[in-house]
């Protein structure tokens, strides 16, 4: 759990955060999303304290965060950064082993650990653990870093833009399996992003800030549906709400009915179902043992936006 | 006389138009063909020699010329190939061997270069200790001044200019000068008594480690900022993030990744130093300057070979060793 309290950072006279107030709770994946410059980013270092607040308070697991040597506090914490900050000179290995060997594990207990992350993110420890960073593509790296955050097994995530510099088909996967990985492990994930598409696939409360304050906190839906006013609106575009139906299984909103022609695979969303919709023309898709209508998605979307 | 204009002919032949393959070849052709030729004109020397005591057998122009090609072949080879490396460096080290196994054969001995060094025998390897030790304090010395300089000058960027400008500075002062400026200081310091003991004085070996110290403190400076400044910034936030101590990330992060470009920086003090070591010769510091400048005063262009030759040979591995060691911590990833 992370809580901050009334949190104000002050640069030379200017206010990059100003007064902000929130509550991660546990197990959450909470995303800060905002425009360059909001102070998305900022808000998240202050809590590892990468950067010192200029007031405010700020609770980390129950625990003031002034309580802890900032070391300590922030070996409590996975940190992952968008350029992935691995470790050029050290293998894979060490990479991952980095804070299980600040915590002075064991080397069976370390190397344990270092092969259970690397198959938790995707990767075969046979294949990866002597390799370099250097020998690694961008997504490589960047599940790489997310195994060396989630080495020590902190309760709590920092992640900072974590996809930004993957291509956009490696992103996707990373985005789809690290929902997996949160989800299996209930980690506790602050997110900061400036991408619409992936604070709607990933995060289960989204807070969109601008200039330092928070415009709107919420479910991605209630953002979606019910704006608070038209910057949120703007921010999200059009666009978002189809964004939003990328959350949901296709298969979960099926019904019965059998229709010709190809059928989409079982992990297929309803932003894919609505997609494949336009573009053989018709109203309603196959999936393998029903299919799915627009009708129904509509149906689906109206009861997601009066259900609060 | 044949082989060898044909032998030569060929690698000139081969030099055009590089493959790794010609690379490769020339580069264990020239050398092999050239101890031979050496070997050859050693036993025409022996000839000559053995019929009178005056008689003096020199190195021409082009041989010193034909020697630089071989290097510059076996340079590029070692440069070119990718494989076989390993056949390269054997073949040069074997040729090493012969060479120096004719050389404890006496099969040089005719050469004036020789006859030179067996004149001087004792006072060269005591010019060569000396110089060796000039050079390798000073840069020993040049390292532990300028490598916290360098630190200094990466973590505190408003004093960069501070620390560096003065550098760059005294690199720019003449040796001479520098020497003529470094004599009133050092001779006001050798009265003290502790200094006396040390025997420090205006001018011999304490002028020319004073020097060569302050020469080498650029290169290694600016290579030990160059190497700190190149630490990509992220890597170092992540280190933070994950809770490393300020002495941690140092120790564990920004110097293993600092050390290739400092140590370059120490190959290229080095280099210099060895090579400027001979200017001690000027003031009573020794080395093998004293016999650079001996030849010059004397007319003797062998006396002078004898004090540049030990300082190229010294220089080129030096340079390897250091190179090679460098290549080395970057394969791994540094």
């Amino acid at each position: 759990m992370i809580e901050l309290q009334n949190v104000v950072k002050t640069y030379e006279g200017q206010e990059a955060v100003k007064g902000i107030s929130l509550r991660v709770q546990r197990g959450e994946l909470y995303v800060l999303l905002g425009p360059s410059g909001c102070g998305k980013s900022t808000t998240l270092r202050l809590i590892n304290k990468m950067i010192e607040r200029t007031s405010g308070e700020i609770y980390v697991e129950g625990a003031h965060v002034d309580a802890f040597k900032v070391e300590d506090l922030r070996k409590k914490m996975g940190y992952v950064i968008q350029s992935t900050g691995l470790f050029p000179h050290m293998k894979v290995e060490e990479n991952i082993a980095t804070v299980p060997k600040l915590l002075k594990w064991s080397k069976e207990k370390t190397l344990e650990r270092t092969k259970e992350m690397l198959r938790l993110v995707g990767l075969s420890p046979e294949m990866y653990l002597k390799k370099l960073p250097r020998e690694l593509s961008g997504g490589e790296a960047q599940r790489v870093g997310v195994a060396r955050a989630l080495a020590a097994d902190p309760h709590i995530l920092l992640m900072d833009e974590p996809f930004g510099a993957v291509d956009p088909i490696a992103r996707v996967r990373l985005q789809k399996e690290f929902r997996q990985i949160q989800q299996k492990l209930g980690k506790t994930v602050l997110f900061v992003t400036h991408d619409v598409e992936e604070a709607l696939l990933l995060g289960d409360k989204i807070c969109l800030m601008r200039a330092g304050k928070i415009i709107q906190e919420g479910t991605p839906e209630e953002v979606i549906l019910k704006p608070k006013e038209d910057f949120v609106k703007d921010f999200f575009g059009k666009e978002g709400a189809l964004s939003l139906l990328s959350r949901y299984g296709a298969k979960d909103y099926m019904d019965k009915t059998l229709v010709d022609g190809p059928t989409l695979p079982d992990t297929a969303t309803l932003k894919e179902a609505l997609a494949e919709m336009v573009v053989r023309g018709k109203e309603r898709i196959g999936l393998s043992g029903g299919s799915i209508s627009m009708g129904s998605i509509m149906e689906i979307m109206r009861g997601e936006g009066h259900e609060e | 006389m044949m082989i060898f204009v044909m032998g030569f002919l060929l690698l000139a032949m081969l030099s055009v138009g590089f493959t790794k393959k010609k690379a490769l070849f020339s580069g264990v052709f020239a050398p092999v063909l050239f101890l031979f030729l050496l070997y050859r004109i050693s036993e025409k020397a022996l000839v000559f020699g053995s019929q009178g005591s005056a008689i003096r057998v020199s190195f021409s122009l082009g041989f010193y010329g034909l020697l630089l090609m071989v290097y510059l072949l076996v340079g590029h080879a070692l440069e070119k190939i990718t494989r076989h490396q390993g056949l390269l460096y054997g073949v040069l080290l074997l040729l090493l061997l012969v060479g120096l196994f004719l050389l404890y054969r006496e099969q040089f001995e005719a050469f004036s270069i020789m006859k030179e060094f067996q004149n001087k025998r004792e006072q060269f390897f005591a010019s060569l200790q000396t110089h060796l030790f000039l050079a390798l304090f000073s840069v020993m010395l040049g390292t532990l001044l300028a490598v916290p300089l360098g630190y200094v000058a990466h973590s505190k960027k408003q004093l960069e200019g501070a620390v560096m400008v003065p550098l760059s500075i005294l690199e720019t002062i003449p040796s001479l000068s520098l020497f003529g400026i470094l004599l009133v200081p050092l001779s006001r310091l050798g009265q003290l008594p502790f200094f006396r003991a040390l025997g420090v004085s205006g001018i011999g070996w304490a002028p020319a480690v004073v020097a060569l110290t302050l020469y080498s403190l650029l290169p290694i400076g600016r290579n030990t900022l160059v190497g700190f400044s190149s630490v990509d910034k992220s890597v170092v936030e992540a280190a933070e993030g994950m809770g490393m101590s300020r002495r941690q990330i140092f120790g564990k992060i920004e110097l293993p990744l600092a050390i290739p470009i400092m140590l370059t920086g120490v190959r290229i003090a080095l280099v210099q130093t060895l090579g400027g070591a001979v200017l001690a010769g000027l003031v009573g510091g020794g080395g093998l300057g004293t016999f650079v400048f001996l030849g010059l005063a004397e007319g003797s262009p062998d006396l002078v070979l004898l004090g540049v030759m030990p300082i190229v040979i010294m220089t080129l591995l030096l340079d390897a060793s250091l190179k090679g060691l460098i290549e080395k911590l970057r394969r791994n990833g540094r």
